[in-house]
């Protein structure tokens, strides 16, 4: 792999290039480059609702943002994307989609279920309005026009990278609770769809048969000096 | 003009003015019985600014789009059609009539049912 | 025998609630030289079409099947497209005849669409009533066996004979299912109530508006000595077979789907 080498002078690192942004309607200078988050931080604001793993995994830090002279409401993660000269921006600090509950034992993959649980999916106008929403790309009409095919394989399959930011549920004109309904039917797609894992249920057997007990036993009498001597000595499997 | 009627105009494109009371609509209607007040006088109502009785009535939820009332209306008032309107002024309000958690075993219903009912019931 | 090529979009309820109706339908099209092929990841047509003026929006899923339409009838060679449930094909036709009525509709909804091309008003929806009355000879020369002890009410619903602009058969009294039925040598009956309006979705707002209607269309049948009401709409059935449910065991009748009669007649 060949690496570039890229000059920065003193001045540029002392002196870096400012954009101005507008968190919730106040101006603020920031250095170009920033993540949103950052440049919040680099505001004097303290991130306390908005912000999770910071890594672009968990969906906590939904953004929504205008640029002057555009019609066009733009998405972003805060930990993901830099600022750009001219955002007027917001941090989500929550997005408001209570849970419906239910027993995963008794659930079946039919679209009557998902139906009980969410009924607005036969709401969706395919209006593509989420779809243009995914901060992740997903196909998120497609998704839910698969469900209401009554193909949830392809659903969970098309929402496999939902980080459950919520975007899509606050842009819906049917009030459609996407990322919950996504979580549901990966749920469903994993427990009666998708194939079993034979050497998942071959161990949890043994473990019911008492296989490992004894040695979890020997472990949980050890001393801490004894469990740092085996930690250090562990048989590490190769990577193929 | 109502601001019923104003509405009703707008969403509709139908004119309730050109009705003359046949009644051919609440003849040929199949849900006319349950309904509160029939079709055409419905239109009449409309006409004569009392919208108000309609959009209270059950009439407008009763009513399952079947265009037999559309196809007969020998002035092209088409009751049907102005049902709609009547509907999209409570709808677009953001009340919802269909209440998805009263639905009796709603998982073993038509997919086509639960779709078309979120159609015509909920804005 | 020369095959007729056809796209073919089933809609969520014949995929969910009436597989069978499908795939007895998808045998006999085969058996008459008719080529199928289901649209790829179609979407939800919205079982009723938008009678608003200004309510475009609820048009759009209907154009973005008929657009989905367009780019595989290219592959496929074919512009024709099947509907065996009668709300999707009412609402898809609707669609297609208010674009070439307003085709500056169309222009008004391409502004929501962003990848997709743009749709050129070719396709033509079709529902399997006008297929099979098209193709009622070759249905004659398949049968191989006579269908005793049927008498069949056949029951068409309101969303293929209305509005008229979209009907393909009489809207008073349609006769498209009586032929073919008789063309296949079964018994059927002079039925007043073959219009007549089951409920629609009543089923899930106010329940007893469907059992009263249903229930009338039964009992008419019934009383006209039919043991089987024909249908072409999976929520027709539902709505009949729930109310024949309600009434206990005081009716024997059967709901049926036509093509299930059809290949009871020409056989597996």
């Amino acid at each position: 792999m060949s690496v570039a080498l890229v000059t920065v002078s003193r001045r540029e690192i002392l002196q870096p290039k400012m954009v101005k942004i507008y968190v919730m309607g106040r101006e603020y200078l920031v250095p170009e480059g920033l993540t949103i988050h950052k440049a919040l931080e680099y505001a004097g604001f303290r991130l306390i609702r908005g912000v999770g793993c910071r890594g672009g995994f968990c969906g906590a830090c939904a953004t929504l943002y205008r640029k002057p002279g555009e019609y066009k409401l733009r998405i972003a993660l805060a930990c993901q994307n830099v600022v750009e000269d001219g955002m007027y921006l917001v941090v989500l600090p929550y997005t408001p989609i209570p849970r419906v509950k239910y027993k995963l034992e008794s659930l079946k993959p039919d679209v009557g279920l998902v139906l009980k649980l969410y009924p607005e999916i036969a709401r969706c106008v395919a209006c593509n309005t989420c779809t243009k929403a995914c901060p992740q790309g997903l196909q998120v009409m497609d998704a839910i026009q698969a469900i209401k095919r009554g193909d949830l394989a392809k659903a969970a399959d098309l929402t496999f990278d939902c980080i459950a930011c919520g975007i899509c549920s606050m842009r819906c004109p049917a009030e459609i609770r996407h990322a919950n309904i996504f979580h549901l039917v990966r749920r469903i797609y994993g427990k009666y769809m998708s194939p079993k894992p034979r050497h998942l249920e071959d161990r949890i057997k043994e473990i019911e048969q008492g296989k490992y007990r004894e040695e979890l036993e020997k472990l949980k009498q050890a001393s801490v000096d004894e469990l740092k001597k085996l930690y250090a000595s562990r048989v590490i499997e190769p990577e193929e | 003009m109502s601001e019923v009627l104003n509405r009703v105009v707008e969403y509709s494109g139908k004119n309730p003015y050109a009705c003359y009371q046949c009644g051919t609509c609440s003849a040929v209607c199949p849900m006319v019985r349950f309904m509160d007040i029939p079709p055409h006088r419905a239109i009449r109502l409309l006409q004569i600014g009392a919208g108000a009785l309609v959009l209270s009535s059950n009439t407008i939820w009763i009513c399952v789009s079947c265009m037999r009332c559309v196809d007969r209306c020998p002035r092209d008032v088409a009751p049907g059609v102005v049902f709609e309107a009547l509907r999209l002024i409570t709808l677009r309000q953001g009340i919802d009539k269909l209440k998805y958690e009263e639905i009796p075993n709603i998982e073993e219903a038509p997919t086509l049912a639960i779709v078309s009912a979120s159609r015509k019931l909920t804005g | 025998m020369i095959n007729v090529k056809m796209l073919y979009y089933p809609g969520c309820t014949v995929k969910r609630n009436a597989l069978e109706y499908e795939k007895k339908t998808l045998e006999i099209l085969s058996k008459i030289g008719i080529e199928v092929y289901e649209l790829d990841n179609w979407y939800c047509c919205g079982a009723f079409y938008s009678l608003a003026k200004d309510d475009l929006m609820k048009h759009i899923s209907g154009l973005r099947t008929l657009i989905k339409a367009q780019v595989q009838a290219r592959k496929h060679g074919t512009n024709k497209l099947l509907t065996l449930c009668p709300m999707c094909y009412n609402v898809l036709k609707r669609v297609n005849h208010m674009l070439r009525e307003n085709p500056e509709n169309l222009d008004t909804l391409a502004l929501f669409m962003d990848e997709e091309e743009k749709y050129t008003i070719g396709i033509e929806v079709l529902h399997l009533l006008e297929v099979l009355r098209d193709n009622i000879d070759k249905l004659k020369r398949l049968v191989v066996t006579e269908v005793k002890d049927v008498v069949v009410a056949p029951y068409y619903g309101c969303t293929v004979l209305r509005p008229r602009e979209i009907a393909f058969d009489n809207a008073e009294n349609p006769e498209v299912m009586d032929n073919i039925l008789r063309a296949l040598k079964i018994e059927v009956i002079e039925f007043p109530f073959k219009t007549e309006c089951c409920g629609a979705y009543q089923s899930v707002f106010n329940r007893k508006i469907v059992f009263e209607k249903s229930g009338e269309i039964l009992e008419e049948a019934a009383v006209r000595g039919a043991n089987i009401i024909a249908v072409i709409c999976p929520l027709c059935k539902y709505n009949l077979e729930t109310t024949l449910l309600s009434l206990g065991k005081k009716l024997r009748i059967e709901i049926v789907y036509l093509t299930d009669l059809l290949s009871r007649a020409t056989g597996p």
